[in-house]
């Protein structure tokens, strides 16, 4: 039988996973139609207030306004972050096969990334009236799902503490300079009623009615079809600011407000990331607009598994810059994450390549109905070191040798099914160079719909010049808390990784042989130079949390070492092995829910910073990881007064410089 | 057993002595319900509260009308053939089709929370007695009389939503769409008005006036938790995916009107207040919203709906025997 192998020939790829959602007809990711305009992020090599302005310097193209919108909040900075160079945009479908060859856009625009949208609205045009922190004011800025900003946790009194929130997927009243979601504020606006008289105008018998409230604002549509995660009884989001920032509404100080930022439900419920570094940057600016004159912590309790882990993705970066331009400023501002809870996935894999091939064997599942990917890293310096690699499906179907700058589909009945797209970097100072291996589902309901065969795809790696080192990620795909099952998460295989020691336990621990590492399974966007990464560990003896992935950290391109062998410090994210999770805010006020991961131990991290903001003591990656070393706090302890009976510390990829246990969210009373 | 009581006896009954004094027990007295078993009480109870509804149909203001009448029968001293002064108690019109057609959109979004409400809704399917006790604190030793109460309430508002089921049939989800599933097997009758919600406001109504009557202290907070309970219990029949929206929206002014009605019934002299239900005002498109009809500030029923119309205060003939029912239970809540 003839190989249904191919090379395409004369592809320019500006962005893989562009290339292989074009190649597949947008069936994955807009259901089948082309959406005429792409969701993108983008690195600029101008300040993204010139780019939007046009004046590049040299003459842009003609129609570029027509390939590229760019929202006005980017071409309108807060002081202090002019020279912020990374932005979203919404572009053609023409600009991807124009980036690559016209030098007028290849002089701006360093790389794009693609994002799956949300429904947009106008931009409306309204004058952003500065806003009067009270002296002495931090801010807590929280980027997640389901902000139930009503909670009793999250009030000064009887008012909210949340004073501006963005629902990304929110309806018809975008914030200024953005063209999507809803905003809401605390105050009223002429355009509706804040969200301090919806708390009074539906509060009865003295209990605030949140169902009601969020009605009113529109911030939950129980009529929408589809997922409604700030209706069920627990939430991401919700939890995750109890313990970032939760407090008793009779003795919080009136200095603490929040912001918040919903991203869309879809960037939630699709795992694997594909959409969330636009909103999480948008929702990064709209923070910082929101703050020029306070000091402000933002944390972000995502993560992904694929990535570059080297700090060159373009959200860390982007991050990285804001994070800079902000301090330099004069302004107090820091971004945490979580270090992930993919340390036992099996979705990275690790190996120096050599005259013979390495077969990789990844094992992807049936009844999987979203893509699956593997993105292969290659070393920073790809002058001597090259690789060349060939796919063998399930069926025995084996591809030929893929090298540099090709692009491979495997199309056995019409659709394209798998696609190897080996991406060369455009700039190889800063990011190195791709191959992404993308799987079409393993399982469809649509009408003539073909799917990829589960079973073991295997990926041979050889070098091809020098040997060098090779990682591989399997990007997420699994289902997000509370969401309708939807991905599957697919691994790679060996009989040399060993899971189990002779008890039956889990291991932690990788041996010397196999390919397959729980090594460098960190968030890749959380391996940036300035944000804080946080890990996960157990109250009940400080023992890392199984899940709580670790360094190391792979070495930028021209960037010198690395930050950090991982994360930079644990919290507590598991009450014990067998208690998992910790005790916070359920979605409506009054209820107290678990909920578990290097998510809810990020925020812990958020609430010292934000302390240390409100008394003028460093809060940066730095003193975070001095405080975990030797710090001492009320309330707080560190490798300097661990609990009797603690475990030593982890290893370092694990636990950075140490662990931090902070208070009890939920009254230390309730029996745990 | 028997025959051990009859051996038993032979062996130590002796000759025979002739009946004990003894006096006649008052007639129609309401104190002698002390004496009946609850089952016969409530056969009591339910007779005299069933036999003054009456079910009409009518066209009022150009709609087609479901009625359900206090027919105030009453007779007169030495007069033996009772006379009655028919008063209304609530109207249901029915909503059109569209209206169901837009309304099976918002069964499909509620589908969502299926997984986490799915103990709350098995625990539900028969009424939910568990739900309310735990608000009221209520116990089959302690408040027994309370409880035969609220199961006499239950019953009214059982038979006349049947009856207006019968009179109103609609199609549930399921029959409209092969995609709704619902995850209980869906009851057979009538999906409006909702059953559920009937049953549970008319507890909730009963229950807080009842709680009122006997601790004048307690606060609007018992009112709002006992109709918070009633909306979720409502609502969870829509997630579960057998009932529109719009059939919880009749089932509660139906289930607080059969309350207030139930109430004045047992409590004597006074006015409870008649009401109609116009489906054909409903917004297609609007979610249940409980608020629209109970301030849950002063614990009192208000009309801020489109859909509703107070057609004004009415005498009920007062029961006797109801009315030594609803003194035991004040008593023992007290």
């Amino acid at each position: 039988m003839p190989s249904a192998w191919r090379r395409l020939a004369g592809v320019r790829v500006s962005d893989p996973y562009f290339e292989w959602a074009r190649r597949t007809g947008f069936r994955y990711f807009w259901g089948g139609t082309d959406p005429q305009r792409f969701p993108v992020i983008m690195d600029l090599t101008i300040p993204a207030a010139v780019f939007e302005s046009g004046k590049w310097g040299h003459p842009p193209p003609r129609d570029w306004r027509e390939l590229i919108e760019v929202p006005r909040n980017y071409g309108d900075p807060p002081p202090g972050l002019e020279a912020a160079s990374f932005c979203t945009a919404t572009v053609t479908a023409d600009f991807f096969d124009r980036l690559p060859v016209d030098p007028a856009l290849r002089a701006v625009i360093r790389s794009v990334e693609l994002a799956l949208p949300v429904a947009s609205e106008p931009e409306l045009l309204r004058a952003l009236r500065p806003i009067e922190w009270p002296a002495g004011a931090v801010v807590t800025a929280i980027i997640d799902d389901a902000l139930g900003f009503a909670h009793s946790r999250l009030r000064v009194g009887s008012e909210p503490r949340m004073e501006f929130l963005w629902n990304q997927d929110g309806p018809t009243r975008p914030p200024p300079g953005f063209n999507y979601g809803l905003e809401l504020r605390k105050q009223d606006t002429a355009m509706a009623p804040g969200m301090k008289k919806q708390m009074a105008d539906n509060t009865f018998a003295g209990l605030v009615d949140e169902d009601e409230v969020y009605r009113k604002t529109r911030h939950l549509r129980y009529e929408r079809l589809g997922h409604k995660p700030l209706a069920a009884r627990a939430s991401h989001g919700t939890h995750v600011m109890d313990v970032a920032c939760g407090a008793d509404p009779a003795t919080i100080s009136d200095k603490r407000p929040l912001i918040g930022v919903q991203l869309p439900v879809r960037t939630t419920a699709d795992t694997s990331g594909g959409s969330l570094a636009r909103y999480v940057l948008d929702g990064i600016r709209y923070i910082l607009r929101r703050t020029t004159k306070v000091p402000a912590v933002v944390n972000v309790s995502y993560g992904l598994i694929a990535g570059p882990h080297d700090g060159s993705s373009i959200l860390e970066r982007a991050l990285d810059q804001l994070i800079q331009l902000r301090r330099a400023a004069g302004l107090a501002f820091a971004v945490v994450l979580p270090a992930g809870n993919h340390f036992l996935s099996r979705c990275h894999a690790r190996f120096r390549t050599a005259a013979k091939a390495r077969p990789m064997r990844w094992r992807v599942v049936p009844d999987d109905p979203t893509p699956s990917f593997v993105e292969l890293w290659l070393p920073r310096n790809p002058a001597g070191a090259k690789v060349r690699l060939r796919l063998r499906t399930p069926t025995g179907d084996v591809s030929g040798w893929i090298t540099e700058g090709e692009t491979w589909v495997w199309q056995p009945a019409g659709q394209v099914l798998a696609e190897v797209i080996y991406y060369v970097a455009p700039a190889p100072g800063i990011s190195r160079n791709m191959v992404l291996v993308a799987l079409a589902p393993t399982a469809s309901d649509a009408a003539g719909a073909q799917t990829a065969p589960a079973g073991t795809w295997t990926i041979e790696v050889q070098r091809h010049g020098a040997p060098c080192w090779v990682d591989a990620w399997i990007q997420r795909d699994d289902t997000a808390y509370g969401y309708p099952q939807r991905g599957r998460q697919s691994r790679f295989e060996d009989e040399a990784y060993e899971r189990f020691d002779e008890r039956g336990r889990e291991l932690e621990v990788d041996n010397a042989i196999s390919y397959v590492r729980r090594e460098g399974t960190i968030n890749p966007i959380a391996t940036g130079r300035h944000t804080v990464t946080v890990g996960g560990m157990h109250y009940m003896d400080w023992r890392a949390a199984r899940s709580s992935a670790g360094g190391p950290v792979i070495q930028p391109p021209g960037r010198g070492a690395p930050n950090s062998q991982g994360p930079d410090v644990m919290a507590v994210s598991e009450d014990s092995p067998a208690y998992h999770g910790i005790l916070a805010a359920g979605s409506r006020s009054g209820s107290r829910v678990r909920m578990s991961g290097t998510s809810v131990a990020a925020p812990q991290v958020t609430r010292w910073i934000a302390d240390q903001m409100a008394n003028g003591q460093p809060y940066g990656r730095q003193a975070v990881s001095q405080f975990a070393q030797a710090g001492a706090a009320p309330g707080y302890r560190t490798e300097a007064n661990p609990p009797p009976g603690a475990a030593p510390k982890p290893p370092s990829r694990r636990s950075g410089t140490g662990r931090i246990e902070g208070p009890p969210i939920v009254d230390p009373r309730i029996e745990r | 057993m028997a025959e051990a009581l009859v051996k038993h006896r032979e062996g130590i009954v002796g000759e025979w002595r002739g009946p004990f004094p003894f006096a006649q027990l008052a007639k129609e007295d309401p104190d002698n319900l002390d004496r009946w078993e609850p089952w016969v009480r409530n056969a009591v109870f339910s007779f005299e509260l069933h036999t003054q509804l009456f079910f009409s149909r009518h066209v009022e203001a150009g709609k087609d009308s479901f009625t359900v009448w206090h027919m105030n029968s009453r007779h007169a001293p030495g007069a033996p053939r009772p006379a009655s002064q028919p008063r209304r108690i609530a109207t249901l019109i029915r909503p059109p089709r569209g209206t169901f057609r837009r309304q099976l959109r918002l069964v499909q979004a509620w589908s969502d929370l299926r997984e986490e409400r799915t103990t709350e809704i098995l625990a539900q399917l028969t009424p939910p007695a568990a739900f309310w006790t735990g608000i009221a604190d209520l116990h089959p030793d302690r408040t027994r009389w309370t409880l035969e109460l609220l199961d006499l309430a239950l019953g009214l508002a059982g038979a006349v939503e049947q009856r207006f089921k019968q009179a109103l049939p609609c199609r549930r989800p399921q029959e409209l769409s092969p995609q709704i599933q619902p995850m209980i097997l869906c009851p057979g009758h009538s999906a409006f008005p909702s059953g559920h919600a009937t049953e549970a406001f008319t507890i909730a109504y009963v229950l807080w006036r009842l709680l009122r009557a006997a601790n004048p202290a307690k606060n609007a907070l018992w009112a709002e938790q006992l109709m918070r309970q009633a909306n979720r219990v409502a609502v969870n029949r829509t997630i579960a995916g057998v009932h529109y929206p719009v059939d919880s929206a009749a089932g509660q002014l139906l289930g607080l009107t059969l309350g207030e009605y139930f109430v004045r019934r047992c409590r004597g002299a006074g006015t409870y207040t008649a009401w109609r239900f116009d489906g054909t005002r409903y917004p297609r498109n609007d979610d249940f919203r409980w608020r629209l009809l109970f301030n849950g500030n002063t614990g009192l029923r208000v009309n801020t709906s489109a859909f509703c119309d107070l057609v004004g205060a009415q005498p009920a003939l007062a029961s006797p025997l109801l009315r030594w029912l609803w003194d035991r239970a004040v008593a023992e809540l007290q």
